[in-house]
């Protein structure tokens, strides 16, 4: 007779919903089976007995059915979490990949730049020295200035633009000087409002109403940079081109990165060998899409990346809550 | 010569041999007051943040190496703008390795006066930092 009572319990345990389902239709059948005696049976006590047998495993069942359904959500709940944390895994395999590839190439190039650039360099002037070829100390400075503006400001500036920690707008002024016409979202520039006092409590509120800056994400406005600097490079080796417009703005939870030259059309084939491997590599870890279709006057690279849209005063406000620069 | 008349400068900058440099420049000029010198734009901040609200703790002048942060998401060009756009009036003299044409233009369109940029080289000398600090200065209050 108490056989429903371990209907929650094994509802509850059970993972498997077709032995879910087996216990109900098992526990449904007995408790029909229940009403028919109770049909049949003219003892008056017995009657009560099941009534109250019935009662129960009513009373029983609608817990068990509820912890059920329970037990179903949240096993929908971890079969979908079981999911995401397969996608994640599997992208973030990719992505580590990808960035122990781009790592060691980084490695290559930096150790080959230093062997093959540098050193040299450092050799000969100490030759010179040596060997008084130099024995003015203005010469050397000179070479020692050269060394270090010609050959190591210019490569770390290529390995990381300095620009780029001020802003995405100083950074793109700075690399398309005289190459091509920049377009940038107004909440990207430094005439849209921060929304944040610094040093006055009146400007904090007096600014709501202008356009509020944005922020982008360090790594994003480092692969919108050498998004914009490897399609820009391509646009100029056709010897077509001569006018190169790109534009930048965030639409929605996206940058949207369109860069545009007046050069001849690109056939597909043509398409498949031009270097991209930087966009694709960029494509690749933010998940971001990336077309490049023969338009009107020209052609059009257009890529599209996540962006998680803080302006730049919320980002501010959480990082000097309380006041301090220090924080 | 009288303090009044002389223009006052605070000074940022991380590398302990060139702020030693460029304080003992604006010491040693008979035109400059030198008022404050500091190893980061965060000490800079935690002083500023001492006075506040009073605007008359603000230099006439600022020299700024850029990169003057401990944090790499703090630099010293956007911090001044912001500080200028909150109406402080101050001119500011940047100072760095990096090529400053952009940013100028850029910082220009926030606030058109009063910004000029030294780049970082051994060729800087002692009258080429004066020469600059002055004309920022006279272009802030010509404007």
């Amino acid at each position: 007779m108490n056989s429903f009572l371990d209907v929650p319990r094994i509802l509850r345990r059970e993972r498997n919903s077709w032995v879910r389902l087996v216990v109900i239709a098992i526990f449904i059948t007995f408790e029909m089976y229940s009403i028919y005696i109770l049909h049949r049976e003219t003892n008056e006590q017995a009657r009560i007995l099941v009534y109250m047998h019935i009662a129960l495993a009513l009373m029983v069942f609608s817990g068990g059915t509820v912890d059920a359904i329970n037990t179903a959500k949240r096993l929908l709940k971890i079969e979908e979490a079981d999911r995401q944390i397969t996608d994640i895994s599997s992208k973030y395999v990719s992505t580590r990949e990808l960035l122990f590839r781009i790592d060691n190439e980084t490695r290559e190039e930096v150790g080959a730049w230093m062997h093959g650039t540098l050193q040299p360099q450092l050799v000969r002037l100490a030759k010179d020295i040596r060997t008084n070829k130099l024995n003015d100390g203005e010469l050397v400075a000179q070479r020692v200035d050269e060394i270090a503006e010609k050959y190591v400001r210019e490569y770390s500036h290529s390995l990381y633009p300095p620009a780029l920690a001020i802003s995405i707008e100083v950074a793109l002024e700075t690399l398309l000087e005289g190459r091509a016409e920049l377009v940038l979202d107004e909440r990207l520039t430094i005439t849209a409002d921060i929304g944040y006092a610094i040093w006055s409590s009146e400007s904090e509120t007096a600014s709501i109403k202008q356009v509020m800056r944005l922020h982008l994400a360090a790594e994003i406005s480092y692969a919108t940079y050498r998004i914009i600097e490897e399609a820009v490079a391509n646009a100029e080796k056709k010897s077509s081109t001569t006018r190169i417009v790109v534009d930048v703005r965030v639409e929605g939870e996206q940058v949207r990165i369109s860069v545009r030259d007046n050069g001849d059309p690109i056939s597909d084939n043509a398409k498949a060998g031009l270097g991209l491997s930087v966009i694709n590599a960029f494509m690749q870890k933010f998940h971001g899409t990336m077309t490049m279709n023969n338009v009107a006057d020209g052609v059009e690279v257009l890529v599209l990346l996540p962006y998680e849209a803080p302006t730049l005063a919320d980002m501010l406000h959480k990082r000097f809550q309380g006041g301090g620069l220090d924080e | 010569m009288d303090k009044t008349s002389q223009i006052s400068v605070r000074v940022i900058e991380n590398d302990p041999d060139f702020r030693e440099l460029l304080s003992g420049i604006f010491e040693r000029s008979e035109m400059f007051d030198l008022v404050g010198s500091y190893e980061s734009i965060e000490a800079f901040g935690a002083e500023m943040l001492k006075h506040k609200p009073s605007d008359s703790w603000f230099p006439q002048l600022m020299v700024v190496d850029v990169m003057s942060s401990t944090d790499p998401r703090v630099e010293g060009a956007s911090f001044m703008s912001a500080l200028r756009a909150e109406g402080l009036q101050f001119a500011t003299l940047l100072i760095s390795s990096m090529e400053f044409g952009a940013l100028l233009r850029v910082l220009r369109k926030s606030q058109a006066k009063g910004w000029a940029a030294l780049q970082k080289t051994s060729r800087l000398t002692e009258q080429d930092i004066i020469e600059s600090a002055k004309a920022v200065c006279s272009e802030l209050v010509l404007s």
